[in-house]
């Protein structure tokens, strides 16, 4: 029963240290948007981290991302956008939080993310 | 009963602390990719960067209009799908002689299975492959 006891009060101890909590790599996601109304949510108990955001043809399009609703800007237009501020990737979000990609054209949209467990 | 005991209590401590369920990426190794490759089964790409195969074209600041501009793209293919990482764009005219050049943000991941290749402007793509560790 010794060792048993043992186990314990250091996993205790070992649990206590951990308590400030951490965050464990999850998974790769690559997500793809085709409309405006495709949104993306970070599932409970996760965070993500968006490292970058990619768009299929840049032509004549502008690039942005909106965060809880909010768009902000990653590349400009020509026509319209010149001397707006652009965001500076990488982004860190919340669980909870739901993205999305809006269109100024018909081109696909996408997202690289990578997904960490939180650990209380 | 005892030692039965002893291996359950320490499976549900590792359950706790996250320790069974925890994943992490080991290092693989560096690859350059032009031509299109997959992603292979428990490893996952960073791509860092590319290696350009052309300078953007001239910019233009002159004329008059909304339909003087120029723009000069380079792109990488992911899944089939093209995704512009560099882009010149001027204009004249309508645009008031504006100009600028845009480079997508790095890394971009690449979970098993996708396919990636370099595609126009683009020589290759600067990679390295980690393995998933469970």
């Amino acid at each position: 029963m010794r060792p048993f006891l043992l186990v314990l009060i250091f996993g205790s101890l070992f649990a206590s240290l951990r308590a400030q909590g951490s965050l464990q790599f999850n998974d790769v996601k690559l997500f793809t948007a085709t409309s405006n109304n495709t949104t993306f949510t970070v599932p409970a108990n996760k965070v993500w981290k968006v490292e970058t955001a990619g768009v299929s043809t840049s032509s004549s399009a502008y690039l942005s991302i909106s965060i809880n609703g909010v768009s902000y800007l990653l590349m400009p237009s020509i026509s319209s956008d010149q001397g707006r501020f652009q965001l500076r990737l990488p982004l860190w979000l919340p669980p909870g939080t739901v993205v999305s990609l809006p269109f100024s054209t018909a081109d696909t949209r996408m997202i690289s993310v990578l997904e960490f467990n939180i650990i209380p | 009963m005892k030692s039965s005991l002893f291996w359950v209590f320490i499976a549900v401590v590792l359950l706790l602390q996250g320790r069974i369920a925890a994943q992490s990426l080991a290092f693989s190794q560096v690859k350059t990719i032009s031509q299109a490759e997959t992603v292979p089964a428990n490893k996952v790409w960073k791509l860092n960067g590319c290696f350009y195969n052309a300078l953007l074209s001239g910019i233009v600041s002159s004329g008059s209009g909304s339909g003087t501009y120029s723009n000069s793209d380079a792109y990488i293919l992911v899944n089939n799908q093209s995704v512009a990482v560099r882009s010149s764009r001027s204009g004249g005219g309508y645009y008031h002689a504006a100009g600028f050049v845009w480079e997508m943000a790095w890394p971009m991941w690449l979970q098993a299975g996708s396919t990636l290749a370099a595609s126009t402007g683009v020589l290759s793509i600067s990679v390295i492959e980690f393995t998933i560790v469970p």
